[in-house]
């Protein structure tokens, strides 16, 4: 059977001849689901916009590349139009961007149709396309992308790409930019379309279990290479590669506290960098001479797999061992820290009068004195203004927060709050002043502190090396931005420690390093509250977890309690919105 | 249209608000003026004690300052500006005599500055980085900080005295007469507001084609011309509607100084006959009226961009 | 490519800024013959010897008046900006950190002053009250204030959702310094390109209102009163009223592209 697409030794690079993807291989039968997993920085996502001719200036793809048996163009100005959408489909990541702000929902699908030589689509039509997306209401038709929520919105832009009837749909990280909950509906909706159309597909995704659950067929990309290939579950069960190896094992687990988080070192490295050697070289435990000494091709493992590692084979690699058990018992005087009580905020909508959104509706929450508190709940449910109203950065309209037995509302003179709570924030990218040298914003927090403590013995407490010091933040990667910011906040030496999501926002290799971070923190006695959407990552952390849905508590205790033996149904819904990696992750879902 | 009423009834008692403290200011401008104000509303006039106890009457200026504004506000809206200081003429009519060669050049000038203007910067966005995009970026550059009396001057030079190809000096005879002397003053007003709408366009087009939303539509397979159209234009439509609001408030600066160079009778020339003969009633009531002019331009532009934009529709209801 | 015009037009720009500055000190001293001295036996010659631009209505030498004028050109725009900038900056900070009654206040005044034809009150106040230059130094700089005001504002609004503000805050820094150490230096950049931007509105406006026979003293060598007094002449001696049109656009063009480059790399820099 011919394959739908035949990519050969796919490459893109800049004008100035820095290279991004290195040589890709990679084929798509049809009504084939094949996924593309890598980290920010490995170039997945411009393989996709290679493939279908649409990289952003500045970029040239070169590779031979067909399509239902015929040679195609990548230079965009020689791809017939008629290929675009008809043959080949892209459904792009942020549905909040990817519609015409200025056009009716409506008008995209007949844009679409008449675009491939069809007629208007009537009513009818329209309600039947958007049905076929799980959008029953065909009053949507009308109306405008801004006034439906994400979800919604990447159903029409679905919708928008099937109405042109691609044979290859590439789906470009499509519901990264979603809710946990909404991500795996609008998933188990893609598969299903896919399957009912006969449609080849083609997921770019950063996640190694969705993959799993998703794919008949897996491609994992490293640094512009791909590193491995084969069908998911072979590469679950044994992966061939030690890339793919570390990123699974990098994966926190849900249904356990893992004894070590066995964290890849260092960071993705640029593709060019790397050319003409094994791209994981620097940052494998199994390195040889010769991996830098060459790049390894494709070497046949076991049924489909393929492994481009010099190594395969020699290395017993298997997927991640269960290690460790619940969390160490930490001993200490169950002296509360933090009591809030009866907490209420809400914001005022800008044009719907009174009223407005109720953040927080009454919540009452407890942390001792070395403990971890984890809060979770999706967006919307008022996790972060909690963490906010105990910074101080709002005002609650009711209630109390008490830390270590001094209230805070309201302000009162001579109670240095900052002695007592600092944060970490989510963003790493903007969390530090990119005009100051990391050396100034430590030497600033130590300073507020009153502490004696040196930038150096700070940097070396959250694994930094001490000419970090010199550095602005825009030399610095993700990760280490993200060290230095836990870095100011602990230089305060505050009795509890906030993270706001913290690391939400990195890559899983660089999250896994972090939480060690934090890890080690608590193990010096730290308290924190953590905020996070990922119960993943709340279980490698939390000792006791508090579940917020719409501003109010509706479940908080133990953390293997709440998440083994969940009581209340929102909280079950975040469960099983986890991705597991296993094939009936999605079955189950009625989308 | 229900937005577009409701935008309404929250700006023009604003809108009224502004031109009710522009007035107060425009006023004040007598009482601000060197000498006394008797002496500056007689003008030429011999300054006998009959004559400026009548213009003491007429004026109130034996009462408080804002008595004084008092009778003048009311004046001015039932239409009566005052008397020219000059001529002895009602304020309203000497400026409704200059007023058509100021809205013709005006129109003119707009006219070139969007019909080129717009087009020049979709051009230079959609061969961005080539030699047309470098031609019309430098020439912008150039353009967009020349004073237009300068530019005019040089206009006057090269077209006008070398070249002989458009009159130099006055508004000429209605008709194609009147167009062909309105030229130069025209690309003189409009130069620098052509460049810049050309700047803002390029600028807002290369942003929507950067965007995610017109990528999404290139890979849909819709054809140029609807991403042109519906993407490119009516996205940009916002900030370029902006740019062209501008240029009408500074086009009233620019009238002066363009009537000037080119001895246009136009309301420019005629606030400078008044500033230099200390007619200060008719300057008022230029400041006035051109005031009221840019306050109402300023709402049509945000009325029009409910019509450009859903999203500002539904901000606005 | 492109960024290679755009260096080759922003080094230009710096030689014509460097030029113009050497010109504001040493002039006068460069000056073939007295600026003032006019010679009604030799009016309104075309180039040539002794007057390398020729002479005015009264014989005066053109290129000496032109010469004498740089530094009255070039210094009373430098103050507005100077000016402007400062104030602005100070506004600008207070309505856009401080938020509340400040930004009310501050932005209702700019929203006055936006619905307003600048420059035509400019005129008109320059025109009627009188006060010459000063007035109009001071005109000039009121009057463009409210917009500056804005523009800092605008950089100030962008910053402040940004943790690294609200970091600064939960470590309990005052909030001038938050103001002063953490929000200014990321707002610099924007304020001193717009400073420039400044520049060439008051250079504009100055020779406007001395075109227009306001604001500097008759008969001083102001480029644009010399475009004004000169542009009679357009057959006899057309550079007479040429070259000083041509060093007012030559000064506007230099520093917008200057301010340009770096208002661009500013938005650059904020976007990474």
């Amino acid at each position: 059977m011919t394959p739908l697409l035949e990519a050969h030794d796919l490459r893109v690079s800049t004008s100035a001849g820095r290279i991004v993807v290195d040589g890709v291989d990679l084929a798509v039968e049809p009504g084939e689901c094949v996924a593309l997993v890598g980290e920010s920085g490995s170039g997945k996502s411009l393989t996709a916009r290679a493939l279908t001719a649409l990289l952003p200036p500045g970029l040239t793809a070169t590779g031979r590349v067909r399509f239902e048996g015929r040679e195609i163009q990548l230079d965009p100005r020689r791809r017939p139009r008629a290929l675009r959408g008809g043959g080949i489909g892209l459904l792009l990541q942020d549905p909040f961007t990817m519609l015409n702000p200025t056009a009716r929902i409506r008008v995209h699908l007949e844009e679409t149709r008449r675009a491939h030589g069809h007629g208007r689509p009537d009513r009818a039509e329209i309600a039947e396309r958007l049905a076929e997306v799980g959008i029953t209401d065909a009053r949507v038709a009308d109306r405008y992308p801004f006034e439906l929520s994400g979800g919604l919105r990447q159903r029409v832009a679905l919708a928008a790409c099937l109405a042109a009837g691609p044979r290859l749909l590439v789906a470009d990280e499509p519901t990264t930019a979603l809710d946990a909950t909404t991500q795996r509906g609008v998933l188990a909706l893609l598969r299903r379309i896919q399957r009912a159309r006969g449609m080849g597909l083609l997921l770019i995704t950063h996640d190694l279990r969705v993959a799993f659950s998703f794919a008949d067929k897996l491609l994992v990309m490293y640094a512009g290479s791909i590193v491995e290939s084969g069908p998911p579950a072979a590469v679950r069960a044994a992966p061939a590669h030690p890339y793919t190896a570390a990123l699974f094992a990098a994966e926190p687990p849900l249904d356990h506290r893992s004894s070590t988080l066995a964290a890849l070192p260092g960071g993705v490295p640029s593709a060019s960098a790397v050319a003409g050697r094994c791209a994981f070289a620097d940052r494998c435990a199994w390195r040889e001479p010769r991996c830098t000494a060459s790049r390894p091709l494709p070497v046949a493992r076991a049924a489909g797999q393929l492994s481009a590692c010099h190594r395969a084979g020699e290395i017993p690699l298997g997927p991640p061992a269960r290690s460790g058990g619940e969390s160490p018992a930490r001993a200490g005087r169950r002296e509360s820290l933090l009591v809030v009580s009866g907490l209420t905020k809400s914001f005022p909508l800008p044009g719907r009068g009174q009223g407005g959104v109720q953040a927080l509706r009454g919540v009452d929450l407890r942390v001792h004195e070395g403990e971890s508190l984890a809060v979770v709940g999706g967006s919307g449910s008022g996790k972060t203004t909690l963490a906010r109203c105990v910074l101080g950065l709002e005002r609650p309209d009711g209630g109390d927060v008490e830390i270590a037995g001094r209230p805070l509302f309201p302000r009162r003179p001579g109670v240095p709050v900052h002695r007592l709570v600092q944060c970490v924030f989510q963003d790493p990218y903007s969390s530090l002043n990119p005009r100051h040298s990391i050396g100034f914003t430590l030497k600033e927090a130590l300073r507020q502190g009153e502490s004696t403590e040196s930038v150096e013995e700070l940097l070396a407490r959250v694994g930094l090396p001490a000419q970090h010091a010199a550095k602005r933040p825009g030399d610095l990667s993700g990760g280490q931005r993200q060290r230095v910011a836990i870095a100011r906040a602990i230089a305060v030496r505050p009795r509890l420690l906030i993270c706001d999501e913290p690391v939400a926002a990195l890559d899983v290799s660089v999250q896994a390093q972090i939480l060690e971070v934090f890890r080690s923190l608590q193990a010096g006695g730290q308290s924190l509250l953590f905020i996070s959407h990922d119960l993943a990552v709340v279980r490698q952390v939390a000792d006791t977890v508090t579940v917020l849905h719409r501003g109010e508590v509706v479940e908080s205790g133990d953390t293997a309690t709440v998440l083994d033996r969940a009581g209340h149904p929102y909280t079950r819904s975040l469960l099983a919105a986890v991705p597991t990696g296993d094939p009936r992750w999605l079955e189950e879902t009625s989308a | 249209m229900r937005p577009a009423l409701r935008l309404l009834a929250r700006r023009l008692p604003v809108s009224a608000l502004l031109l009710l403290a522009v007035s107060l200011a425009v006023f004040g401008l007598l009482a601000l003026s060197p000498g006394s104000t008797e002496r500056a509303l007689l003008g030429p006039r011999p300054a006998t004690a009959e004559a400026l106890d009548a213009i003491r009457h007429r004026y109130h200026l034996d009462q408080p300052f804002l008595v004084q504004y008092g009778h003048w506000l009311g004046g001015v809206l039932r239409g009566d500006m005052g008397v020219s200081v000059q001529t002895g003429e009602p304020v309203a009519a000497r400026i409704a005599e200059r007023l058509s060669i100021t809205l013709e050049l005006g129109l003119y000038a707009t006219l070139l500055i969007v019909l080129l203007g717009v087009p020049l910067g979709l051009l230079a966005a959609a061969r961005r980085d080539g030699a047309a995009d470098h031609a019309v970026s430098a020439g912008a550059v150039l353009a967009v900080s020349a004073p237009s009396f300068a530019v005019g001057v040089l206009l006057l030079y090269v077209f006008g005295v070398r070249l002989g190809w458009f009159p130099v000096f006055g508004a000429g005879e209605e008709g194609w007469d009147r167009v062909r002397h309105l030229t130069l003053p025209a690309v003189a007003l409009a130069l620098s507001q052509i460049a810049l709408v050309t700047r803002q366009t390029r600028a807002a087009a290369i942003d929507v084609v950067s965007r995610d939303h017109l990528t999404f539509a290139r890979a849909r397979g819709l054809p140029g011309r609807v991403i042109w159209r519906r993407y490119a234009l009516r996205n940009t439509a916002v900030p370029v509607t902006t740019s062209v609001g501008l240029v009408l408030a500074y086009a009233m600066t620019g009238a002066v100084l363009v009537e000037v160079t080119f001895s246009l009778p136009g309301v420019g020339a005629l606030v400078m006959e008044s500033v230099s003969n200390k007619d200060v009633p008719v300057v008022q009531g230029v400041a006035l009226s051109a005031a009221a002019a840019v306050i109402a331009v300023n709402l049509l532009v945000d009325l029009a961009y409910l019509a450009l934009d859903p999203r500002l529709r539904q901000a606005a209801s | 490519m492109r960024a290679r015009a755009g260096d080759l037009a922003a080094a230009a720009s710096l030689v014509t800024v460097g030029v113009f500055a050497v010109l504001i000190v040493a002039g006068g001293r460069l000056a073939p013959a007295d600026p003032q001295r006019g010679d009604l036996a030799a009016s309104a010659l075309g180039p040539g010897a002794g007057h390398p631009l020729g002479t005015d209505e009264l014989g005066r030498d053109i290129l000496s008046r032109l010469l004498a004028g740089t530094q009255d050109a070039i210094v009373g725009p430098l103050a507005v900006a100077l000016a402007t900038t400062l104030i602005a900056t100070a506004l600008g900070l207070l309505a856009g950190y401080r938020g509340g009654w400040a930004d009310a206040v501050v932005m209702r005044c700019a929203d006055f002053a936006h619905s307003l034809p600048v420059g035509l009150l400019t005129i008109v106040v320059v025109g009627v009250i009188g006060g010459g230059y000063p007035m109009a130094l001071v005109t000039l700089t009121v009057l463009a204030i409210p917009a500056d005001t804005r523009v800092v504002r605008g950089v100030v609004l962008a910053q402040r959702g940004l943790p690294y503000l609200e970091a600064a805050q939960v470590l309990g820094l005052r909030r001038t310094r938050i103001a002063i150490v953490h929000l200014l230096p990321n707002v610099a950049p924007t304020v001193v390109a717009n400073c420039l931007l400044t520049f060439v509105y008051a250079l504009v406006s100055l020779s406007a209102l001395s075109f227009l026979g306001l604001g500097s003293p008759a008969g001083s060598p102001d480029w644009g009163r010399m475009l004004f007094e000169n542009r009679t002449l357009l057959d006899l001696n057309p550079w007479a009223s040429i070259t000083p049109a041509l060093l007012i656009v030559l000064a506007a063009v230099s520093m917008t592209v200057l301010g340009d480059r770096l208002l661009d790399r500013a938005l650059d820099r904020s976007r990474t």
